[in-house]
Parts: structure tokens; sequence; C-alpha cells
């Protein structure tokens, strides 16, 4: 056996050993299962979120993006290094409080209960089930793509073998497997892709040598706006490239559970400064060395294998393999937070709603690792079989999972008077203008991106549905003020609070220091 | 600067010093959130 293959089954070996290891504590209580007893610390949750969020997207197809327009694509960077930033900052804490007030377990359940609709929850489970299988297929596609070019094997036991492994170690451990595992891989990513960074700088002469050669090959390469210019002037497009990732991920089912997941709502503090101090290493690097192969690999067929093919040019093979391990990582650490996102909605979101709304927890812990386990089986069949149709939706699922889910999440816990009503029509209006967007290709006619488009819509379908429909109840509105958190009063206020009581405050205090006897009372 | 274009230099180079300052902000703002919260608040009871 080669060592590079070795490298990557004792690789895969050690991502099973911790689901094995976390099996016990998850079988526990569905709320150990489903999201680790919420008892996620800041480090893990902040390294979870950026690699569940970074697909393998991050070391293929953002190269490749990068390869063919140059310094465009890293407005798709700079969005995905400030994403978990804002993500925390936005929704951390208050989701927090309020999915713990509201006692959900799922995502989806906590849109229906902080609206009170079960037809919420059924559009909901609709739209994430359907965009999260078509994501979660192909990242098993690349998963399995992946392996066969690392290792040689043949495509249909590459799958099997790489996507078993994410399976079985998601069903035994759940969630906080999956958490730990990402954390795990986050690291490896970083590492992987630095090491390979540094030494493509040290070919090409810095930063400033490798804008000096695309410049002498094409000046289009060090604008921001694509190859020959071909976005110039269409802020629509810069805009939406960056805002995807800047707040999309806000939107994303399987990346705000790790809000609901956090230990405290003090999490949140050190999460942050985790999220951009990662971000700031890693986001880049791969767009980087997607610009590095315009300059060292100018002849390259295919511009997806950009960092396998830079790797194996500066490092030997075992060490080449152990790198490119991080590409492994960022697809797997995806795959199985979407799975574990996937199996959650079927058994709570739809078994346990829909189907047996009394089930003990015992069952309910074994009905979600069979979901997990359905869902990981038809992956592992669609992405052996590769059926054409089934795939044309993944081009649809991160966008429209964002532009369906974002805005209601923000709603949840910033707009105390949204309902129902407004909450169906963003989601619905959201979601379906990016398909359109996408499917028509409208950003060409009119310059806009299709996040841009779907979130607009969204935005106003919140805000014109939210005129129909019953208003929240108080009890709701209660729970909104209590997930807000302790309010402070502003400086002025307090000050004359201060002054008001301060006649009242003396004269009490006088009564206490002198205790004078009281008419009436016996001392 | 780094033979960018002036243009591409001030739209690409800041940003990783913009979110790394955003990040701290948020950390110290949060702090002060924290410790101004009751110490038990972050565990809520239902």
């Amino acid at each position: 056996m080669k060592d590079d293959v070795l490298i990557f089954l004792i690789y895969l070996f050690l991502l099973l050993c911790v689901g094995l290891y976390f099996s016990r504590k998850a079988s526990k209580s569905p709320n150990s299962y489903l999201l680790g007893d919420r008892k996620v610390g800041p480090a893990v949750t902040a390294l979870t979120m950026q690699s569940t969020s970074m697909s393998g997207f991050m070391f293929l197809g953002g190269p490749a993006l990068a390869f063919q327009h140059g310094w465009y694509a890293m407005m798709y960077a700079i969005g995905d290094a400030g994403g978990g930033i804002i993500n925390l900052s936005v929704l951390g804490k208050r989701m927090r409080r309020m999915s713990e007030l509201l006692g959900a377990l799922s995502p989806i359940e906590y849109l229906e209960k902080r609206f009170k609709s079960a037809a919420v929850r059924i559009v909901g489970s609709i739209i994430a089930t359907v965009f999260l299988f078509a994501y979660v297929f192909a990242q098993f596609l690349a998963a399995g793509k992946a392996l066969e070019s690392l290792t040689g094997w043949k495509y249909e036991w590459a799958v099997v073998v790489g996507v078993g492994v994410i399976v079985i170690y998601t069903v035994a451990g759940g969630y906080l497997a999956v958490v730990w595992t990402d954390f795990f891989q986050a690291l490896v990513m970083l590492v992987g892709v630095a090491c390979i960074l540094v030494v493509a700088f040290v070919h090409v002469g810095g930063l400033s040598g490798l804008n000096q050669s695309l410049g002498e090959m094409d000046p289009s390469y060090l604008s921001i706006w694509g190859e020959d210019y071909i976005y110039y002037g269409q802020w629509g497009v810069i805009l939406g490239s960056s805002l995807i990732y800047m707040i999309g991920y806000m939107g994303l089912p399987h990346v705000v559970v790790r809000h609901m997941s956090m230990e405290s709502t003090k999490t949140v503090k050190s999460a942050t400064l985790w999220s951009a101090i990662y971000n700031q290493l890693f986001a880049y690097s791969p767009y980087l060395l997607g610009l590095v192969g315009i300059v060292l690999l100018p002849n390259l067929s295919d511009p997806e294998m950009v960092i396998p093919t830079l790797a194996y040019t500066f490092f030997p093979g075992v060490v080449a393999a152990l790198l490119l391990s991080a590409v492994m990582a960022a697809i797997m650490s995806t795959s199985d937070s979407i799975l574990m996102q996937a199996g959650t909605i079927l058994s709570r979101d739809v078994y346990q709603r829909f189907i047996n709304k009394k089930a003990n927890p015992t069952k309910m812990i074994l009905i979600s690792r069979l979901s997990i386990l359905f869902a990981g089986i038809t992956g592992i069949l669609v992405a052996v079989i590769q059926p054409p149709k089934v795939f044309d939706l993944v081009v649809f699922a991160f966008g429209t999972m964002g532009n369906s889910f974002m805005v209601p999440y923000i709603a949840a816990v910033y707009w105390k008077k949204a309902n129902s009503t407004g909450v169906l029509c963003s989601m619905i209006g959201g979601g379906i203008t990016n398909i359109l967007w996408t499917a028509l290709d409208w950003q060409a006619i009119t310059g806009l991106h299709p996040f841009l488009a779907g979130l607009f819509i969204s935005v106003i379908g919140m805000i014109i549905g939210n005129l129909f429909g019953n208003p929240p109840t108080s009890d709701m509105e209660e729970i909104f003020e209590e997930a807000k958190g302790p309010r402070r009063l502003p400086k002025k206020v307090e000050q004359n609070i201060a002054q008001d009581i301060a006649p009242e405050a003396r004269v009490i205090s006088d009564f206490m220091k002198h205790k004078p006897s009281v008419q009436g009372v016996q001392r | 600067m780094f033979n960018f274009p002036v243009e591409s230099f001030w739209l690409i180079v800041p940003w990783p010093f913009i979110w790394l300052a955003l990040g701290i902000f948020m950390y110290f703002r949060n702090k002060r959130d924290d410790d101004l919260e009751d110490p038990s608040e972050g565990e809520v009871k239902n």
C-alpha cells in the first residue's frame, strides 16, 4: 500500500474513533444527541461553524474561480472572512436564549415555535430537506472524487469508504462527534493550506511578485471586475459576491444550529474572536493559491485541481498527501453537519412532529440515528449513480437556503411583531427568486447577483406579509423580550432616576441610621 | 502598493484588518455586556 493512501486511512480511522468516543455520551437524551447537551465551548463553536460553512468549494471551486477571474474571486473570500463574526454577533446570543426558552432542538422547530405556525415548519422542512439533501449529495460526490484522485482508488470504492466513515461517526456520536471532528478538521484545513501557500509565495516572489506576474499576463486579473473586465461597473454582482458568504450563512440551518448548542450566551464573546482570527488566517489562502496557479500552472487543464497540483509540485508524495488531507477535511466537515441536520429534520421535524408525537427519548435517539443512516445511505447511492437531475439542484442549494431562512431567523430575534404570514412570504419569495434568478440567468440582464435579488424579495415579503395574519401572542412577546437579554438604561435616564430618588433615599438612610420610634410600631 | 492598481488595493487589502478590528471590538462589547449581566444569566432556565 502506498504511504499517502496509508495516511488517509489513518486520518479516517482517527475520525471514526472520535465518533465512537462520543457515542455513549450522545445516547443520554435527544438533547445530547441532537445538540450536544448545549455544552459546546467557544473555540469548538467558532471552528465548527467555519469548517461547516466552508465546504469542498474552498479547495476546489474557490481556487478555480481565482484561476479563471483573478482578484475578482477575492470578493467571495472577503465575505467569507467576515461571515462568522457577523453571524455570531447578529444571531448568537439572542438565538441561544430564545431556542432554550422555546425548547427547540432543531432550527426548523425553532421557527415553528417562535411563530406558532405548523405551516412554517412544513414549508421550512420541505425547503431544508430538499436542498440539504442536494447539498450533501454534492459533498459526497466531491468526497469520492477527491479520494479517488488522491488515492487512486476506484470512484465507487472511494465514495463507499470516504462517505461510509462520515456516516458511521455521525450516526454513532451524533452532534458532539460532528462538532469535535469539525474542530479538528478546521485545524487540518488551516495547516494544510498555510504550508502550501508559504512555499507558493516563495516561488512567485511574495504578493508583489505575484501581482507583477499577473499584470504582465493580463492586467484585468488585477482588477475586481473579473477576467477581461466582464463585470465592469456591475456593483450588484460585486456586492452580491461578498454578501452571499458575509450574511448568507445566517440562513443555513446546519450553520445556525451552532448558536443553539453553545454552552451559554457568554460563549459568543470568545467564539467571535476565534472566528475573526481563524478566518483571516484561512479564508483568503485558497483563493491566493488559485492566483498563484495562474502564474505557475498556466497550462493546467482542470482549474479545480490547482491546489492538489501545487501540493504535488512543491512537496514529496507523502507530505503532499498529508497536506491534502485538508481537502478531505473541508468536504467531510461540511458533509457531516449537513447529514446531521438532515437527520435531525427527518426525526424531530417530521417523525416526532407529524407521525409520533409521543415518542419517548430512547426511541427518538434511535429514530434520529436511523434517519441519519437513511440520509447517508441514500447519499452514497446517489453519489455512486450520479443522476444528473439531482445535481442540478445543487446550483441552487446555498443561495436558496440563505434567501429562504436568513430573514426569518433575523426577524425572529429582532422584530417583536413579526408573524407567521410574513415568515412564509419571506421564505417562499426569497427561495423562489433565487431559483428563478439563477436558472434564467437574470444576473446577465439586471447586473444583480441572485443572492441580492432573493434577499431583496425576502425582506419585502417579510414586511408585506406581516401586514396580514395574526400578531404574536403576549407570551411570545415576553419570550422575545427575555431573549434580548438584560437591558441597560441609557446613562441620562439612570442619572435622572438617581436624582429623582435621592431625597427619598436620604430620608430612608437617616431613618435607618437614627432608628426613631414610630408611632404604633413596637420596637 | 504590492503592485496593485489603486482601486483594487483599497477595495481588497483593508478587509482583513477591518474584520479583525470588528472581532476585537465585538469581543470587548460582549465582555462588557457579560460583566453587567447576572453571573447565572448564561444558563437560561425553562
